[in-house]
C-alpha cells in the first residue's frame, strides 16, 4: 500500500458540516431511543417504581438534556427533509440557501419549545 | 518580507528515501499574474530541480496539475496567488491517492472508475450516413456537464472516497450522467450496470465537497441525482 496525503481540510464547507452533524446527531437519536425503551420498561416492573422514577426525573438539568435532545431531533428532522428534497430534484443548486432557511426555521421553533418549558425549569407548575 | 515576494511551502516525499513527508520552504519573488504552477517552476528552475509535479496545458484544460493548495482542491496553474490572498501558500498532493513523489499522485484507480462507466458514446444502431443529429434543445441537456477535465479534484475531496475505495467516484457518475442525458447515446442498460450498485451511485451522501472543489464549476451532485430519477424511473418500468 503506498502512501498518501491525509487532510481532512476540505470538510469545512456548509454542505460537509451538514454531513457530519447528521451523522452525529442520527447516533445521539438512537442511543436516546434505545435509553428510552430502557427507562419506559421499568413500567413492567408495576406503577410505583415507575412514578418514582418518573419523579427523579423532574429536575432543572434533565430538563435541559431535553431541550438539547430536541434540539438534535429538529436538527435531523429538517436536514433529512432537505436530504430528501434533493433526491426530488428541488434545491440542490441551492443547497447552502435551503439549510440556512431550515435551520432558521428549527431554531424558531427551538426557541418557542425552550419558552414553553421554562416555567417548569424555574419551578412553577403549567396551567 | 517586501511586498513583491511570498512563501511557497512545498509538501516533499520521496519513496526511495523518505519514511514521512516533510514540507520545503522557498521565497519566491511574485509576478503580477503569477500561478501557483508558476511558482512550482520557478522553485524548479531556481532552487530545487528534483521536485517532482505534474501538469501539461497549463491552460486549465488537461487536468493534470490538481493539488491541494491552501486547504482545497484546485488546479495549480489557475490559481493565481494573490486570489489565496494569503501570504503564504500552501501545496500538497491530492488528499487520498498514493503518492508517488513530492506533488504527484497514482491515478489510476480514478481512471479506472472513468472508464468502467464507458465515457464515450455506445450505440447498437448502424450510424448515420453522415452525422448523428441533435437538436439543441438536446445539445443544452448537456451543457453543464460536458466540462470535466478528468482532474480527480472532486473524486480526491470525497470523504465517501475515503473510507470506501471501491465508491465510483463523482466524476465517474458525472460522466454516466453525460451520456444518459445524450439524446445519441443507446448504452443506458451498460452504463446502468456499473453505476446502480452499491458502489455505484446510491453510495453518494451529498455532501458537496466535490461541488465546492471543481475547476469546471460542475455540478456533480445535480447529475448523481439526476441520474438516481432516471435509474429509478427505469427500474419501476416508467422508461
Ligand atoms: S468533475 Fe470537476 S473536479 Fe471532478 S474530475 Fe471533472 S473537472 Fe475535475
Ligand atoms: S496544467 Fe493542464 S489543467 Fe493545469
Amino acid at each position: 500500500m503506498m502512501p498518501a496525503y491525509r487532510s481532512r481540510k476540505v470538510m469545512g464547507g456548509m454542505g460537509a458540516v451538514a454531513f457530519a452533524m447528521h451523522r452525529a446527531s442520527g447516533v445521539v437519536i438512537a442511543l436516546y431511543g434505545i435509553t428510552h425503551v430502557l427507562v419506559m420498561s421499568y413500567a413492567l416492573g408495576g406503577d410505583v417504581g415507575f412514578n418514582r422514577l418518573m419523579e427523579t426525573f423532574q429536575q432543572p438539568w434533565v430538563l435541559v438534556l431535553e431541550m438539547l435532545l430536541v434540539a438534535v431531533v429538529l436538527f435531523h428532522m429538517l436536514n433529512g427533509v432537505r436530504i430528501l428534497l434533493f433526491d426530488i430534484g428541488v434545491g440542490v443548486r441551492h443547497q447552502k440557501a435551503l439549510f440556512i432557511g431550515l435551520m432558521t426555521v428549527g431554531a424558531v421553533v427551538l426557541v418557542l419549545t425552550v419558552l414553553d418549558t421554562l416555567p417548569w425549569l424555574q419551578g412553577r407548575e403549567l396551567v | 518580507m517586501p511586498e513583491s515576494q511570498f512563501t511557497l511551502k512545498v509538501f516533499r516525499f520521496d519513496p526511495d528515501m523518505d519514511t514521512t513527508h516533510r514540507y520545503d520552504s522557498f521565497t519566491v519573488p511574485l509576478r503580477e499574474g503569477m500561478t501557483v504552477l508558476e511558482a512550482l517552476f520557478y522553485v524548479l528552475e531556481e532552487k530545487d530541480p528534483s521536485l517532482a509535479f505534474r501538469y501539461a496545458c497549463r491552460g486549465a484544460v488537461c487536468g493534470s496539475c490538481a493539488m491541494h493548495i491552501n486547504g482545497s482542491n484546485r488546479l495549480a496553474c489557475q490559481t493565481q496567488i494573490v486570489n489565496l490572498k494569503a501570504t503564504e501558500a500552501q501545496v500538497s498532493p491530492l488528499p487520498y491517492l498514493p503518492l508517488i513523489k513530492d506533488l504527484v499522485v497514482e491515478m489510476a484507480s480514478f481512471y479506472q472508475k472513468m472508464d468502467e462507466v464507458q465515457p464515450y458514446l455506445i450505440t447498437h444502431k448502424t450510424p448515420p450516413e453522415k452525422e448523428y443529429l441533435q437538436s439543441p434543445r438536446e445539445r443544452k441537456k448537456l451543457d453543464s456537464v460536458t466540462d470535466c477535465i478528468w482532474c480527480a479534484a472532486c473524486y480526491s475531496a470525497c470523504p465517501v472516497v475515503w473510507g470506501d475505495p471501491e465508491y465510483l467516484g463523482p466524476a465517474a457518475l458525472v460522466k454516466a450522467h453525460r451520456f444518459s442525458v445524450d439524446s445519441r447515446d443507446q448504452g443506458g442498460m451498460e452504463r446502468l450496470k456499473a453505476t446502480d450498485s452499491e458502489e455505484g451511485l446510491w453510495r453518494c451522501h451529498t455532501v458537496f465537497n466535490c461541488v465546492e472543489v471543481c475547476p469546471k464549476e460542475i455540478n456533480q451532485t445535480e447529475a448523481i441525482e439526476g441520474l438516481r430519477r432516471r435509474t429509478l424511473k427505469r427500474r419501476l418500468g416508467w422508461k
